[in-house]
């Protein structure tokens, strides 16, 4: 690989994280709340809930009334 | 270089005056949080002079903004709600708004350190670091955090309650703005020293490395352009380092143009120790150098245009100084900071030539100076007669005027 192709790499490679370092200033307060809490739901369903045969919605029911 | 001052210029004409119908100031529910802060006691409407909810148990809850608006942090006031007893304690701390950085302050929003702040008398100073935790990096933040629960409380404290409260307050940190002040007088006369002789080219390696220690890891305080924003959006702050930060910029980008970025910023110092480094640097033609050096500028128009249609400064950091000097950030922000000080080995300050806010904000404000023909080992990589925004001062290769 040329130089000048290394330093074109690196250069869009740092302006992509600076659009995603903007982008999550900007959006993160707003999504990362509701993805972070959906994972944790998730990773609850497919770990515990799943085992007994139920759906995640229903599988929240279950556990809220556990 | 005029096409890309309009841009800006209009940019921040446009954004500021769009944000400001846009984002109309926000009313605070403190009714919501009062609950918060004293579970079991039943408030008054708000009422009197200054401004407070009283509760039949003599506890006295008020928003701090309504008695000390003046106090401000990096960028504002803090406001708080907050409740005392009729025996000068502090019951009760709620922070309301405040638009400081988070990178330093989000230590301060977290209960467990504002909660030491309860069962304080208000006669107490406030003194950070005896009476109060101070949070190192975030000096100013917290110095106005407990200025302003000192002074507004016994304010208050005085007019409901009739309390004679001392007026004695804590010491200040002269030690910090004074520092910066002296380092930057080291770095303007030496900057006009070497002008004259080249033999005392080596003190500016000294006065980078001060700067990393002092600006960088000591006061946590390099110039940002979160700085300019508040200034803009008008939340100018009570801190003394941050006025003299401001000034100096300032008179420095008059008088010597980007002599910030060539002699006073802690990760152009790294970034340029790193770079001299004796690693093959990569051949970058002129060309491709040149256009992708206008890329700072479109950053910068791009977060003038967020952070002023938001009213929101930390919309807009992504800057690697912030969260290298703060020593917080996220895993974006620290891969944006490994990578900008690694890419050094190859292309020299490669952060200031491409990406960094401060360097197209000074680089767009300075003035056109003589003498700089630039040479091979130019910090900047600049080809011989650069722009002047893309000369940092450091005078290695000034050859006088004419």
């Amino acid at each position: 690989m040329t130089d000048i192709r290394k330093f074109r790499l690196l250069a869009i490679l740092t302006t992509i994280l600076v659009v995603l370092i903007l982008s999550y200033n900007i959006f993160g307060e707003y999504f990362m709340a509701e993805i972070g809490g959906y994972l944790q739901r998730r990773i609850y369903y497919e770990r515990t809930i799943s085992k007994k045969g139920l759906s995640l919605h229903k599988g929240m029911y279950w556990k809220e009334k556990e | 270089m005029r096409r890309i001052r309009i841009l800006l210029f209009s940019t921040v004409i446009i954004a500021l005056s769009l944000g400001y119908f846009l984002q109309p100031g926000k009313k605070i529910d403190e009714k919501k949080y009062l609950g918060e802060i004293a579970p079991d006691i039943n408030f008054s409407e708000k009422k009197g002079s200054p401004a407070h909810y009283l509760s039949d148990s003599g506890v006295v809850a008020f928003n701090t903004y309504d008695v000390t608006p003046s106090i401000t942090g990096y960028a504002g006031p803090i406001k708080l709600l907050l409740s005392i007893s009729d025996k000068g304690v502090i019951t009760g701390i709620k922070i309301l708004e405040h638009k400081e950085t988070k990178n330093y302050v989000h230590y301060m929003e977290r209960p467990e350190y504002l909660g030491r702040f309860l069962g304080k008398s208000i006669k107490d100073k406030f003194e950070i670091d005896r009476d109060v935790d101070g949070i190192s990096r975030a000096t100013v933040s917290v110095e106005a955090l407990a200025k302003t629960i000192r002074e507004s409380s016994r304010i208050t404290a005085s007019n409901v309650y009739g309390m004679d409260v001392s007026s004695e307050g804590a010491g200040r940190f002269e030690v910090k703005w004074i520092s910066y002040l002296l380092i930057f007088s080291f770095s303007l006369v030496f900057y006009f020293l070497t002008r004259r002789s080249k033999r005392l080219l080596r003190a500016r390696d000294w006065g980078l490395a001060a700067g990393i220690l002092i600006t960088g890891i000591y006061l946590s305080s390099p110039f940002s352009i979160l700085h300019v924003f508040n200034l803009i959006l008008l939340r100018p702050s009570s801190s003394i380092l941050w006025l003299v930060i401001i000034c100096t910029t300032f008179i420095s980008l008059i008088v010597a143009g980007r002599l910030y970025c060539g002699w006073l910023c802690p990760f152009g110092a790294i970034s340029e120790f790193i770079g001299r480094l004796p690693v093959r640097k990569w051949s970058v033609p002129v060309e491709t150098d040149d256009r992708w050096r206008n890329l700072k500028y479109i950053l910068l128009a791009v977060i003038i245009a967020i952070v002023l249609l938001s009213r929101r400064p930390d919309y807009g950091n992504y800057e690697t100084y912030v969260t290298l000097f703060s020593f917080h950030g996220n895993y974006l922000t620290w891969l944006l900071v490994a990578i900008t000080l690694i890419a050094n080995l190859k292309i020299e300050r490669f952060w200031c030539r491409y990406l960094c806010p401060v360097a197209a904000f000074t680089g767009i404000l300075s003035r056109k100076a003589k003498g700089y023909p630039s040479r091979h080992d130019c910090p900047m990589g600049n080809k011989p007669m650069p722009m002047i925004s893309e000369c940092i001062r450091c005078n290695r290769c000034y050859k006088g005027r004419g």
